[in-house]
């Protein structure tokens, strides 16, 4: 069966289609196309939800046409239509998902609401492969350690206030960094440059993180501290990426602690950074343990993760009927009926 | 005891609109009123959309409270009512079965 996945809950529009071949157990996945379409702001500036809802609806269609010609796929060919629920921004999730409603009713195809975390976590199962890891989601709207118990994905601890990513995000935009193609990517790169380490305000609290003290910390002193000539621009990146990863790997430790866990599997988009995984990984090892993670394709926002956690609830039988497909810009991880693991 | 409900009185929401909007055939202005009716209004005590076709006709009508909330309820779902029209253009195929 073919599903067709979209999502649109931040400023990357993603189109993905997978195949699950059932003749084969467990069934054999193929990826047949998986398309993005990311919405710039310029430098200094965030994504507000009207420019990013009319980014989505300029592009999806297109998107569309384009995965369905790379896949080589007409609309008989799909068993499912599957759409980004929530949790995100809500006028780009609505875009998105009357798109998903209309393609239904067109084509008379049954639609799944996919859970965007879940999505994150089932893609990087299928890609990565790695059995029960403990998961690390991190990307500019969510940040939780979350690990797989009894049909649900249960969040063992999370930010209390801004994500990581949009904490990054923020920065990049004191520093005037790119947008292009993502804040937290430039900051990265700046980052390797860096060599003086700034005392930052470190903020864990038991099973959970909070970002908005570093961040209000350093927006406030890096005017100052770059006009004294000491520290670099890639200084105060550097320090900021160390103060932050340290801080999650601090909780993930701790979950994997107390679950037994050896093996730790990042997803969303900050997971993309290699310095994250460097430093996961030292933890991990020294616990016996292992990292997981994807790459771009993946970790960052896209419409096949939609498509595979969609169709995984698909198979058990599940499906959204129209008039509960609306979007919700609040939707836990945990809300979800893992129904397709034991 | 009956449950309270919250009534607005028809003069409550005096700034009216109505739109018809076309479609080639009353198979697709049924999709697209099922595709928007999804979309609840957010707040019914001030704004409220009703929508029903008559053969291929789509017919909107906006109720609210203030000419603001009636401009910005109005261009929201033009948004929508476009996307779907776009959609179906793009990609309509009559012969599903």
């Amino acid at each position: 069966m073919i599903a067709l996945g979209l999502e649109g809950s931040a400023n990357k529009l993603g189109v993905g289609l997978i195949r699950h071949d059932m003749s084969t157990t467990p069934p054999t996945v193929t990826i047949l196309s998986n398309l993005r379409h990311t919405y710039h702001p310029p430098p200094g500036e965030g994504f507000l939800p009207k420019d990013t809802a009319l980014h989505h609806r300029s592009h999806i269609l297109e998107l569309i046409k384009n995965a369905m010609a790379e896949a080589k796929i007409t609309p008989k060919d799909i068993s499912v239509i599957c759409f980004t629920k929530g949790p995100g921004m809500g006028g780009p999730l609505t875009s998105v998902a009357t798109v998903a409603r209309t393609l239904a009713l067109m084509w008379s195809k049954e639609l799944v609401g996919v859970n965007h975390c879940v999505g994150h976590i089932e893609m990087g199962r299928q890609i990565t492969g790695a059995d029960n890891p403990v998961v690390l989601y991190v990307s500019g709207g969510n940040t939780q350690v979350i690990a797989y118990a009894e049909k649900r994905y249960r969040i063992f601890g999370e930010a209390l206030d801004i994500a990581v990513g949009n904490c990054l995000d923020r920065f990049a935009r004191v520093l005037n960094l790119p947008n292009d193609p993502a804040p937290g990517y430039n900051i990265e790169q700046l980052a390797k440059k860096g060599t003086k380490l700034i005392d930052l305000p470190y903020i864990v609290k038991g099973m959970d993180v909070s970002f908005s003290g570093v961040l209000t910390y350093i927006e406030t002193n890096a005017p100052a501290l770059l006009a004294s000539g000491e520290y670099t621009k890639a200084d105060l990146c550097f320090s900021l990426q160390e103060t932050v990863f340290a801080m999650l790997v601090e909780t993930t430790e701790r979950a994997m602690a107390h679950i037994g866990s050896k093996e730790v599997l990042i997803v969303g988009g900050v997971g993309c950074n290699m310095r994250l995984q460097e430093m996961m990984a030292q933890m991990a090892e020294q616990r016996g343990g292992k990292v997981f993670a994807t790459d771009e394709r993946f970790c960052i926002d896209n419409g096949i993760m939609i498509a595979q956690a969609g169709i995984l609830a698909y198979q058990t039988g599940y499906t959204t009927p129209l008039e509960k497909t609306w979007c919700t810009q609040r939707f836990r991880t945990d809300e979800v009926f893992v129904a397709w693991r034991e | 005891m009956a449950a309270a409900t919250t009534t607005t009185t028809t003069s409550a929401l005096s700034e009216r609109l109505t739109l018809q909007i076309p479609f080639p055939s009353a198979r697709l202005a049924k999709i697209a009123a099922d595709v928007l009716d999804v979309d609840k209004d957010l707040k019914p005590e001030v704004s409220q959309r009703l929508i029903s076709t008559q053969d291929n006709i789509l017919t909107l009508d906006f109720q609210t409270t203030t000419l603001k909330l009636l401009r910005t309820v109005v261009n929201s779902s033009m948004e929508m009512v476009q996307m779907v029209v776009n959609t179906m253009g793009t990609f309509d195929t009559e012969a599903e079965a």
